[in-house]
């Protein structure tokens, strides 16, 4: 009020102001400055619906994007669950062939295989023991055979000296004893052939008793087995397999404490996306605004119609010195840049000017020819074609 | 390996001391001829002075059972420490000759 009271200049025009034609003067001079106001808050209107327009726009687009990308979120986050869901299963299985064993399984496998060839060392060490033993039952009788080469060997010594005696007396008698001396010969090369199978005996014997002892040695070095290296193994095997069980299970327990927390993640963004619904909440409070100043603007058109009728005053054409400081003033308190540059636009319209192209510059906004019309006036008549608001068919129409 | 045969009423006892190795093959085969000519039910192998036991004593065990089995009496082992016991555990003599 105190810059309108400041345009009007009603100081100068104070010194009329007691008489009709001052009085008449300031009157001419309200409704010129009122009329001109008319023109730059139609012009404010226009691009403040226009702003709203693209507010409303953006706030659309943003919310459908976003609600894309949650959307997104989400499947993957199904996916996610139930891959580790399939890893928390497959990890406690392994596949062999057409063959799928637990863990468990597999050590259990493990234990038997290797309690078997425990057990057939064992029994080897048994078999071997056995054949010691057995063996050491011929060495028992080798050496009797041994001893009873030696009595023949010394029966035939005994023999052999008979027969030579024989011989002596069979020599010593002459004629009558020839064919005793016959006799003793025999009996002495029998002797000597009988001494030649025991020695042909000993000798195989003795190889019999070599055989045995190498044998009994080859048996030592089989049933002697120090199994500390095995038992050392199975329990090495044994804490390799419970760390393994011990460490699958961690694996299981934080897997699915991380599928519960994408199971989670997605009930969450599910959530999100439901409150996405305040969109349509800022549209209808958005028209609602663009209605209020339709109304307004519709009255102050009316206003200014029949102003322009009862007073009689000119149309205006250019825009004067107050109304370039109006607009001056609404555009230096736009900070916002491209902002600005549409009030620029908007604001700096000429009163004789019929069409405006406003080009928005939000990146975020579709295309759009939505031509709404937004000055209905005789003098100033704008519309807005081709600029990058999508389509408004909300039936508000402004000036 | 040296051991001690204490038989009371039929209930042996044999306490062993050292190793039960290869080495000892023949004592422990005087040892069986020795319990053979008791008559026993029951004998127990007392390992708690035994240090060692290879594959070769472990076989000699089994040889003892089966002659148990064959003159129907029981073997059993007792005592048994460290190195001894892992032994019997590890081929589950522990469970076959259990008291």
């Amino acid at each position: 009020m105190m810059a309108l009271a400041s345009d009007l200049n009603i100081q100068s025009l104070a010194a009329g102001a007691g008489t009709v034609e001052g009085r008449e003067e300031i009157l001419s001079k309200a409704l010129e400055r009122w009329l001109e106001m008319h023109h730059v808050m139609g012009r404010g209107f226009f691009t403040l619906d226009r702003e709203i327009q693209i507010v409303a726009k953006l706030v659309e687009t943003s919310t459908d994007d976003l609600n894309a990308l949650f959307l997104q979120l989400v499947d993957n986050a199904q996916n996610q669950s139930a891959g580790m869901g399939e890893i928390v299963r497959a990890a406690s299985l392994v596949k062999l062939g057409d063959e799928t064993l637990s863990l468990q399984e597999i050590i259990t496998y493990l234990e038997e295989v290797f309690s078997e060839g425990i057990m057939n060392v064992l029994q080897l060490a048994q078999t071997a023991m056995s054949l010691v033993y057995a063996l050491d039952d011929v060495v028992v009788d080798v050496k009797e055979v041994v001893r009873h080469i030696g009595q023949i060997e010394q029966i035939n010594k005994q023999t052999n000296l008979l027969a030579l005696n024989a011989k002596i007396e069979a020599t010593r008698a002459g004629d009558a004893g020839k064919g005793f001396g016959v006799v003793a010969d025999e009996v002495r090369q029998l002797s000597k052939d009988i001494n030649e199978l025991a020695s042909t005996l000993r000798t195989r014997v003795d190889a019999v008793h070599n055989g045995v002892n190498e044998g009994h040695q080859q048996l030592q070095s089989i049933a002697s087995l120090d199994m500390s290296g095995n038992l050392k193994a199975k329990d090495r095997i044994e804490n390799m397999m419970t760390a393994l069980v011990t460490q699958n299970e961690e694996f299981q327990e934080k897997l699915t404490s991380s599928a519960e927390l994408s199971a989670q993640l997605q009930r969450d963004m599910s959530s999100v996306i439901m409150r996405f619904q305040f969109q349509d909440k800022t549209q209808q409070q958005l028209d609602g605004v663009r209605m209020t100043m339709s109304v307004l603007s519709g009255a102050a058109h009316d206003l200014a119609e029949e102003t322009y009728a009862g007073s009689g005053l000119e149309p205006i054409e250019d825009d004067s010195e107050v109304m370039e400081r109006w607009v001056d003033a609404v555009i230096k308190k736009c900070s916002l840049g491209e902002m600005r540059e549409r009030f620029v636009q908007g604001m700096l319209l000429k009163p004789g000017s019929t069409t405006v192209e406003l080009k928005t510059t939000i990146s975020a906004v579709g295309d759009a020819d939505d031509d709404i019309e937004m000055f209905d006036d005789t003098n100033t008549s704008v519309s807005v074609v081709n600029d990058t608001v999508d389509d408004d068919d909300d039936g508000i129409e402004l000036f | 390996m040296d051991y001690k045969i204490k038989n009371e009423g039929g209930k042996a006892q044999v306490v062993f001391t050292g190793d039960i190795t290869f080495s000892e093959n023949v004592s422990f085969r005087q040892l069986l001829k020795d319990i053979s000519e008791q008559k026993i039910t029951s004998c127990n192998f007392d390992l708690t002075a035994v240090d060692m036991v290879d594959s070769a004593g472990l076989g000699m065990f089994l040889i003892a059972r089966e002659q148990a089995d064959t003159a129907d009496w029981k073997l059993t082992v007792s005592g048994a420490q460290g190195h001894v016991a892992s032994m019997l555990k590890l081929t589950k003599l522990s469970d076959l000759l259990a008291g």
